[in-house]
């Protein structure tokens, strides 16, 4: 390596950055002009440097806003507790107090859960529960048992849900890559509108897996859904091999590897 | 976030925001955290890599401004309050004594607000390189890419020198590019 190397490196930073004086620049881009080895160093972090994305916005859940501010308000109104450089105490205080509460509560829900068979949580490895809809295309009724054999995803959504509408394209295109495959994609609607009407918004988006409609909230007791999109990966013996809670990109590497696997072992596991 | 004046209602900067609060005005505080929720929490999650933590630890930097309202000495804000995120951060990742991994941001509740940018994140190579970056290489890239701090802001808020810190952003940019072609 030329001497001059790791005086140059060291400045290559600033290079990519603008921010060498216009003398070091150019003697920079003289040494870059005769040295292959920094030329291709420089190159590649040119790149990488001009390639990072701009940052996707994230927010935090909506209830950490919610007791953010309210935790400034209540600060404001108590100002006992707010003097500077004392700990809330009162807040962690609370806060175990009231996760005392809470893991009571989640025991006590546990242990009803786990008591009756009924509405006991189904986890991966467990057999499905049963379900039924009408199909939004024919007006029958279907059941969970209509798919036995299959490998399927059950996908639990609302029309007004707006993750929901933003996974279905993911899924649109799942549906035209495994389908012909054997995949079967069954989205329940859980709305409280006509079947018509789900039915019209399916139409108007291309939807063209199966669609189901269960106005009477039966599907999401059976399942123990905490919302809408929730989503169930089924393997052939109708057992539950995934749960995914909220949107997801149906047809990315990960999710079509999966499904593969599963439609080509027969046995679905 | 840096304030931007608008021209039908000049935005008060944070200093004033933050000295308005530390007066007892509560909606300084609601503008100040308007400002910074995206920012700060979207540091905490792509340093942490978990939504659960990253929103633990932006509460915690959260509650430590509200705390620390009357103790802060004006000057700037957004280093402050960055610098406090990072270091709950960091105490997580210790206390863990785990690495960071790839974003797999779920809904950390029950009511569905899921940000799909981490899907957008982690369909884009680079990004997911950056996460596996170390973290303090992570951390520098992060705060000077995304967030716009200097290399020699970065140094003081990190206990560092300029150049040190330099280096590992140079260091950083090598292990992305190293990284992406499979070196």
């Amino acid at each position: 390596m030329n001497p001059d190397c790791n005086d140059i490196r060291s400045k290559l930073l600033d290079l990519v950055e603008g921010t060498l004086s216009s003398t070091a620049e150019a003697a920079a881009r003289r040494h870059l002009a005769g040295c292959d080895a920094c030329r291709v160093e420089f190159e590649g972090i040119e790149q990488v440097a001009g390639a990072l994305p701009d940052a996707a916005p994230l927010r935090p859940p909506p209830e950490v806003r919610r007791r953010l501010l309210s935790l400034a308000r209540d600060l404001l109104r108590s100002p006992g507790r707010a003097q500077p450089g004392r700990r809330i105490g009162g807040r962690r205080g609370q806060w175990i107090a009231v996760a005392g509460i809470v893991t009571g509560l989640a025991a006590a829900l546990t242990a009803a859960v786990l008591l009756s068979p009924e509405t006991r949580l189904i986890v991966p490895g467990d057999a499905v529960p049963e379900f039924h809809a009408i199909d939004v295309q024919s007006g029958t009724e279907i059941s969970l048992a209509d798919f036995a054999g299959e490998v399927v995803l059950l996908n639990i959504w609302a029309t007004w849900c707006a993750p929901c509408e933003q996974e279905m394209p993911s899924m649109e295109r799942l549906h035209q890559e495994l389908g012909p495959k054997g995949l079967r994609i069954v989205a329940v609607s859980v709305d409280q509108e006509s079947t018509h009407k789900v039915q019209r918004w399916a139409e108007e988006r291309g939807l063209t897996f199966t669609i189901l409609h269960d106005r009477s909230g039966q599907i999401e007791q059976a399942f123990q859904t905490t919302g809408v999109p929730e989503s169930f990966v089924i393997d052939r013996h109708g057992r539950l091999l995934k749960r995914e809670i909220g949107p997801r990109e149906w047809d990315g590497p990960r999710q079509t590897e999966l499904f593969e696997r599963l439609l080509a072992n027969g046995s679905g596991g | 976030m840096v304030s931007v004046a608008t021209a039908e209602r000049p935005q008060m900067d944070d200093e004033l925001l933050m000295a308005r609060f530390a007066a007892g005005h509560a909606e300084a505080f609601d503008e100040l955290y308007g400002r910074y929720e995206g920012p700060l929490y979207g540091f905490c999650a792509r340093l942490l890599g978990d939504a659960d933590e990253a929103a633990d630890a932006f509460q915690e930097a959260f509650i430590k401004v509200i705390e620390q309202r009357a103790s802060y000495r004006a000057g700037r804000f957004r280093s402050w309050v960055f610098t406090i995120a990072r270091n709950e951060c960091l105490d997580r990742m210790r206390r863990g004594g785990r690495q960071a991994r790839l974003l797999e941001l779920h809904a950390p509740d029950t009511t569905h607000h899921v940000d799909t940018a981490a899907a957008i994140d982690a369909r884009d190579e680079l990004t997911k390189l950056l996460a596996e970056l170390p973290s303090e290489q992570r951390e520098i890239t992060l705060l000077h890419r995304y967030h716009g701090f200097s290399y020699a802001e970065i140094a003081r808020m990190t206990g560092s020198s300029e150049a040190a810190t330099k280096q590992k952003a140079y260091r950083a940019l090598l292990t992305l590019r190293q990284a992406r072609h499979g070196e």
